[in-house]
């Protein structure tokens, strides 16, 4: 049962790079957004675009041989998506919600940066593979960090002095860390209670054993302790703030993890025999009922949820111009795409654990998609209805520079991105052939 | 004015944010939950119970050893002339302590020549056999001594080894723990069930004129069964 989920994984993939490609257009069709909001689109676009080859990818290394043209090439691709994805992401953070870089050159820096970036640690990663992509895999704590620290501030503007349009900024920011860090929540309440039950014999036991476990221990501490305080953080917040003004978004999803969280507790307790006949005695299989839970919780997090979140954020807070022109088109052809993908990957989960016929499902598909054609207007309004301008409060609140991009300098996150691939490509073709590393 | 218009732009984002007296208190607490969250997720992985890192990384030798325990089933069957009987003899681990595996059958036939003539009759011939069957054991090992004969009243000595590699000889392997290094020597079902042992008789008789009245003989067939415990200690 676990092996048909694993299209999950091209399934996602898919997903995100539609989403990155419909983002790249819409935002170099963008005309009049603030400059920095327009980046963020452009990097998050870029993200979506890595992010899916990076899953895509992924999923045909676990089914191709290892030692193969094929897989070697592949290999590669990871790595470079992998890498550009967290660049792109620790980039973005810079600039939306909050503009914490405002400089004429900018984009350029920022271009320059993920593009050095990507190169010197894809291939530190080809050629110390264990030690580099450890550390890469923990640049995932500072965009958590410096969007943790924007909700907070924006959060307690909100509730304690009354300004309500900050609520944009604080909302947007807890959304980007859910869009990015999701997939690790389903389990908070385990993260801060008995971990060592589940990391010892599930991540240590598989650091080769001449390589120090200090790295993945750091990284690991890292990254989770940032995601589960910026959580806890967001449980007490949008706790509050639910108490004043009632249910939003970021604060029903919040909710959400908070009891899925609770309820995976409870049943990761109950496979903690297994994890510990790793250690004492022999490993075994998670049971299937286990399985099938950590798929429609972690795995769908962060294979489908982060995806659609990120997309609510891009249309929902501005950062692509959806109305003029024919930009409308794209917007709905990217809510179609995604309706259709989820509601036909939901209905295959659950077939695979209820099977029905498959006459029955493709007619519950087809209603599906019939609905979402129907709806798209609606789905669309909503989306559209409560726009919120992020960049207009932080104008009155003086922190924005009046500063204009350098004339061209736009053309250099194009010309980054164009290398990257470039480069990807190439390495691959040369990892392929040579076996490097 | 010129100088107004420098203060718009001569700030830093990142200062102005961490600076704001409204917001500076929350941003602090909020760092220290981050890094307390951080702290306690890093005891729990790297220094509570950190002994087990090395437990589920490395491989630890393991010395096997094996206990044993012996029990013998005992048959003694008259058989006529050119006769043959198959015996069937009942293995089960009830005679045997907890945990407790079969490792090795060993069959001893003996006889003698009851048949009392003058001038001596003659040992008689037979033929033993181990018949495979539905009994569970490595028929096909190397080591196994399924049939034999004797013309001279000796015993006939057979042997079947049930329990796959079984040798009860002392080994040293590498193992994570002591679950995978017994693991090997931990199967059911190997030894039990029913053994059959086929008899084939063949009276020799004597040459003596009046003394040829030699037309049977008592077989005796013993089965001793060898159990084995396995013992690992880590060296």
């Amino acid at each position: 049962m676990a092996a048909d989920f694993q299209s999950l994984s091209a399934i996602s993939g898919m997903v995100n790079s539609i989403l990155g490609v419909i983002t790249l257009i819409l935002a170099y069709r963008t005309k009049n957004n603030a400059w920095s909001e327009l980046l963020a689109a452009k990097l998050l676009g870029c993200f979506l675009l890595f992010h899916g080859i990076l899953m895509t990818s992924g999923y045909i290394l676990q089914v191709t041989d290892n030692g193969s043209f094929i897989f070697a090439f592949f290999q590669t691709v990871v790595n470079v998506a992998h890498t550009a994805s967290i660049g792109m992401a620790c980039a973005a953070c810079l600039f939306f919600p909050y503009p914490f870089f405002q400089k004429k050159n900018a984009e350029q820096v920022i271009a320059v940066a993920v593009l050095l970036w990507t190169i010197i640690v894809s291939a530190l990663v080809i050629f110390i593979p264990y030690e580099a992509a450890t550390i890469r895999y923990g640049f995932w704590f500072f965009p958590t960090v410096v969007w943790g620290f924007v909700y907070v501030r924006f959060s307690i503007k909100e509730l304690r002095y009354d300004s309500k349009e900050a609520r944009g900024i604080s909302s947007a920011s807890g959304l980007l860390i859910l869009a990015t860090m999701a997939w690790l929540f389903s389990d908070w309440l385990l993260w801060i209670t008995v971990m060592e039950k589940f990391t010892t014999p599930g991540w240590i036991s598989g650091i080769p054993t001449d390589k120090s476990t200090l790295y993945l221990l750091v990284r690991q501490s890292l990254i989770m302790g940032v995601s589960v305080g910026a959580l806890l953080t967001m449980f007490f917040l949008e706790g509050w703030r639910v108490s004043r003004h009632g249910f939003s978004v970021l604060s029903g999803m919040v909710l959400g993890f908070f009891i899925v969280g609770a309820i995976s507790f409870i049943v990761d307790l109950s496979v903690i025999d297994v994890m510990e006949n790793c250690i004492y005695a022999k490993c075994e299989g998670f049971p299937d009922s286990w399985i099938v839970y950590n798929t429609f919780t972690n795995t769908l997090t962060a294979f489908l949820i982060q995806p659609i979140v990120l997309m609510y954020i891009m249309l929902n807070f501005n950062l692509i111009d959806v109305k003029s022109g024919t930009n409308g088109m794209y917007a709905k052809a990217m809510i179609l795409v995604l309706v259709v993908i989820v509601s036909s990957t939901v209905i295959e989960m659950i077939q695979s654990i209820i099977p029905i016929g498959e006459l029955l499902t493709s007619a519950v598909l087809a209603i599906g998609i019939a609905a979402a054609i129907g709806w798209e207007h609606v789905i669309m309004e909503k989306f559209l209805n409560e726009k919120n301008k992020t960049i207009d409060y932080l104008k009155k609140l003086g922190e924005i520079k009046p500063l204009e991009l350098i004339e061209g300098s736009q053309v250099t996150l194009n010309l980054s991105v164009i290398i990257v691939l470039i480069f990807g490509s190439l390495l691959a073709i040369l990892n392929g052939a040579l076996g490097l590393g | 004015m010129a100088k107004e218009e420098s203060s718009k732009t001569d700030f830093s984002p990142a200062v102005v944010f961490l600076r704001d007296e409204e917001t500076r208190g929350p941003l602090m607490v909020f760092g220290l939950v981050l890094v307390l969250v951080t702290a306690k997720i890093f005891y729990s992985m790297a220094i509570k119970d950190s002994y087990l890192h090395d437990e589920v990384r490395f491989e630890d030798e393991w010395e096997l050893s094996f206990s044993e325990e012996t029990t013998t089933l005992t048959e003694t069957v008259l058989i006529a002339d050119g006769g043959e009987e198959d015996i069937e003899f009942s293995i089960d681990l009830n005679s045997f302590s907890e945990n407790y595996r079969i490792g090795q059958v060993q069959v001893k036939v003996s006889y003698s020549e009851t048949n009392q003539a003058i001038g001596n009759d003659p040992c008689d011939s037979v033929q033993a056999s181990l018949t495979q069957d539905s009994y569970l054991a490595q028929w096909t090992d190397s080591n196994n001594t399924l049939n034999g004969g004797s013309t001279s009243c000796d015993d006939i000595d057979l042997s079947l080894r049930t329990y796959p590699g079984y040798d009860g000889q002392n080994y040293k392997l590498m193992a994570h723990n002591e679950v995978l290094a017994t693991e090997q020597w931990k199967a059911d079902g190997y030894g039990l069930g029913q053994l059959s042992v086929n008899i084939q008789l063949d009276v020799q008789q004597s040459q003596v004129p009046t003394q040829n009245d030699d037309d049977d003989e008592t077989i005796q067939i013993d089965v001793v069964v060898i159990a084995f415990k396995v013992n690992a200690e880590k060296t």
